[in-house]
């Protein structure tokens, strides 16, 4: 071999070794280096979205009465309909599973207009497997969407509330808990290859979403469904516009059941008249008529001004006082434990005049009245009751007949449930537990006692006398329960309209506990407005009666008042 | 007279056997290393399949649950009895036997054994 010959042999070799080392120079260069900032379109983010947390009853995950689905959303790309697939076929499908107008989908199949065709929102599995079928079926496509789903539909609609189109609670629950329900989202963050496929091993971030926070409530599935139930077929029977419920238990304030009624489905809820939405057990107020008097002989009997023995004289069923007549059903002298039992308006009125106007305002507002009760709902009212400084002469004994003062139902009920307690006030509440996604509890709801205005001695003896309103000469016989003791007051009230008091339109309300000697739950029921028949003995006490009996036997109470065989 | 090497043999080497070797062991680590990249990005294809299962399920298992739920709203459940021609109700309070603590703690006493004697009911010892 020449001189020529190695030369070219060496060359051949440097240039192979130089080519070698370009590779590898290249290979590392675009393996191990750093393009992130160079070249964005190999850059990839994707939001993990954080599921909304989930609304249960006090029977914990048995009942979800709030929950967010992962479905999809169903559109058409009339562009990547294949030629060899029917498009009849493509839309008798879909209808079939989407439950929608063939010809309306056939006709947004034949579209040109658009690439992005919304169908509808859906979370059944069967129409996912559906539209993954290339076989039959194209031109249509799915996209991730979290749905808000009431699957109880109505029940406990205004406790619940709803979401809006904008994700953000409204109302009830939704609203109350949105900061802790919502979650955070998550996120991947890293590489996509030429094929905008994600390289795993260059993923720079993965943080997992979490989910929002689940609200346990207070109120028992079952015990609404009861009570719903009991008070359509009376709002029905009884021909009113509007009809309100509330189960609350006495001793610690737990709301067990809260009906208003019309109501609405969450899931439809811009489909709805507003005031279908409006919870009228904590957002109307309303004159309590005859209800009003237990408060004012409970407040005389607190100061010892007056016994259930003590006599009253309720004149001749006509009463002038402060150039004004009361009129009254009930005649001559009764004693106090009467003048509960038969509802006398004179007898009440002459009592609160006993009081005198800052005591009997001190009682009222001990109660509960005229403040809002921060009840963890919103839209709550405050009820209306003046200031004794600015009552007219004639306004206790108003008063003491639930006229004059405005209640709502909750306030109503939660200062019955005090005659229940012993004499004390407790916070009604509707939250039992929030708890986050990791288990961990963010609150508790705990009893709070807002007041004690009465003794026990006081309440011990106004349950004796709602107990006699129940009773046979009473004006809630038909409240009275089989097998169990119950105590109560019925309400009639005019509603109000300008210069003074309707004839003919009523609030009809009854609210009592059982059982009366050991209570356990309050409930009050409230018809507005019902035809023809409208006091609260006729209207609201029976449904009273049923609803109580029914959930008794529900929560289990050992009757008190079996008949002897 | 010197005869000239017809067998062209050639003495002596281009390239040294420590410059092939390293060569050669260049390759094989590159081609290792290209081997196990592609496997790398294989068993991340693997997992990111496996997340998009896993998240898949996970949707699917809060559907089905949601579905179950639905079935059981007491709604669902009456509209079932009703189907089936069946009419419940709570029991009333005489058909309903209560087991107190004072009736489990009488069980225990001389004084049921006396009655079951007196009642003809006899007891094996155990």
């Amino acid at each position: 071999m020449n001189r020529g010959d190695k030369l070219r042999i060496l060359a051949t070799v440097l240039g192979l070794f130089a080519f070698l080392a370009w590779i590898t120079y290249r290979l590392c260069q675009l393996h191990l280096g750093n393009y992130s900032g160079k070249i964005e379109s190999r850059n990839f983010q994707q939001e993990l979205v954080a599921l909304r947390g989930t609304i249960f009853d006090c029977n914990g995950t048995q009942n979800p009465l709030a929950i967010s689905l992962p479905g999809r959303l169903v559109f058409i790309d009339p562009k990547t309909i294949k030629p060899e697939h029917d498009k009849l076929v493509i839309a008798e499908h879909l209808a079939q599973a989407l439950n929608l107008n063939v010809d309306k989908i056939l006709n947004d199949l034949n579209r040109t207009d658009s690439r992005f065709i919304r169908l509808a929102v859906s979370t059944d599995d069967a129409v996912f497997h559906l539209i993954a079928d290339k076989s039959t079926m194209s031109g249509i496509g799915a996209q991730p969407q979290i749905i808000r789903s009431y699957p109880q539909g109505r029940r406990m609609a205004h406790v619940v509330g709803f979401i809006n189109a904008d994700g953000i609670g409204s109302g009830g629950i939704e609203q109350m808990c949105h900061s802790n329900m919502i979650g955070v989202s998550g996120l991947i963050a890293g590489e996509v290859n030429a094929f905008r496929v994600e390289l795993f091993g260059r993923r720079k971030k993965n943080i997992p979403p979490v989910h929002g926070a689940s609200v346990y409530l207070t109120l028992d599935n079952n015990i609404q469904y009861i009570v719903e139930q009991e008070l359509r077929e009376s709002l029905e029977s009884s021909g009113g516009d509007a009809a309100w419920a509330v189960v609350q238990r006495v001793a610690t304030g737990e709301i067990l059941a809260m009906v208003s009624l019309p109501d609405f489905d969450p899931n439809h809820y811009n489909q709805v008249i507003p005031l279908a939405r409006r919870n009228a057990t904590i957002g109307v107020n309303y004159e309590p008529g005859s209800t009003m008097k237990s408060i004012i002989v409970a407040a005389a009997l607190n100061e010892k001004l007056i016994t259930p023995a003590t006599i009253i004289d309720t004149e001749t069923g006509v009463w002038a006082y402060g150039g004004r007549l009361l009129n009254d059903h009930v005649h001559g002298l009764v004693d106090v434990a009467t003048v509960i039992k038969k509802s006398s308006n004179i007898g009440a009125a002459k009592i609160a005049l006993l009081l005198g106007n800052k005591r009997m305002e001190a009682y009222v507002r001990g109660f509960g009245f005229g403040s809002p009760l921060g009840i963890n709902l919103p839209g709550e009212e405050s009820g209306i009751l003046a200031p004794s400084r600015k009552w007219a002469k004639i306004t206790p004994t108003r008063i003491a007949i639930g006229q004059g003062i405005a209640v709502t139902a909750v306030q109503l009920l939660n200062a019955y449930c005090a005659f229940a307690n012993g004499g004390y006030v407790m916070q009604p509440y509707v939250v039992k537990q929030v708890v986050s996604s990791s288990g961990e509890p963010l609150y508790e709801g705990k009893p709070h006692v807002l007041g004690r205005p009465i003794r026990a001695e006081t309440a011990a003896t106004m349950r004796l006398l709602l107990e006699g309103v129940t009773e046979l000469g009473g004006t809630a016989r038909r409240a009275a329960v089989e097998n169990y003791t119950v105590a109560g007051k019925t309400g009639t009230a005019q509603m109000s309209v300008p210069g003074g008091y309707s004839s003919t339109d009523y609030w009809a309300s009854f609210v009592g506990f059982c059982p009366a000697e050991s209570p356990v739950f309050g409930v009050i029921i409230v018809i507005q407005r019902p035809k023809q028949i409208h006091t609260g003995g006729a209207v609201a006490a029976p449904a009273f009666g049923r609803i109580t009996q029914q959930i008794a036997h529900y929560l289990e109470i050992p009757p008190d008042a079996m008949e002897e065989p | 007279m010197i005869r000239r090497n017809r067998k062209h043999r050639v003495h002596g080497r281009i390239v040294s056997v420590n410059a092939v070797g390293l060569s050669v062991l260049v390759v094989f680590v590159l081609i290792g290393y290209l081997a196990m990249d592609n496997r790398c990005n294989a068993r991340g294809q693997l997992l990111k399949d496996l997340e998009h299962r896993y998240a898949s399920l996970e949707e699917e298992r809060i559907r089905e649950e949601a579905k179950w739920n639905a079935m059981k709203t007491p709604d669902a459940l009456n509209r079932h009895l009703l189907r089936h021609g069946i009419s419940m109700g709570y029991a009333r309070p005489e058909q309903i036997v209560r087991i107190t603590p004072s009736a489990l703690t009488l069980a225990s006493t001389t004084e049921y054994q006396e009655r079951e004697r007196s009642a003809g009911i006899s007891r094996r010892a155990p």
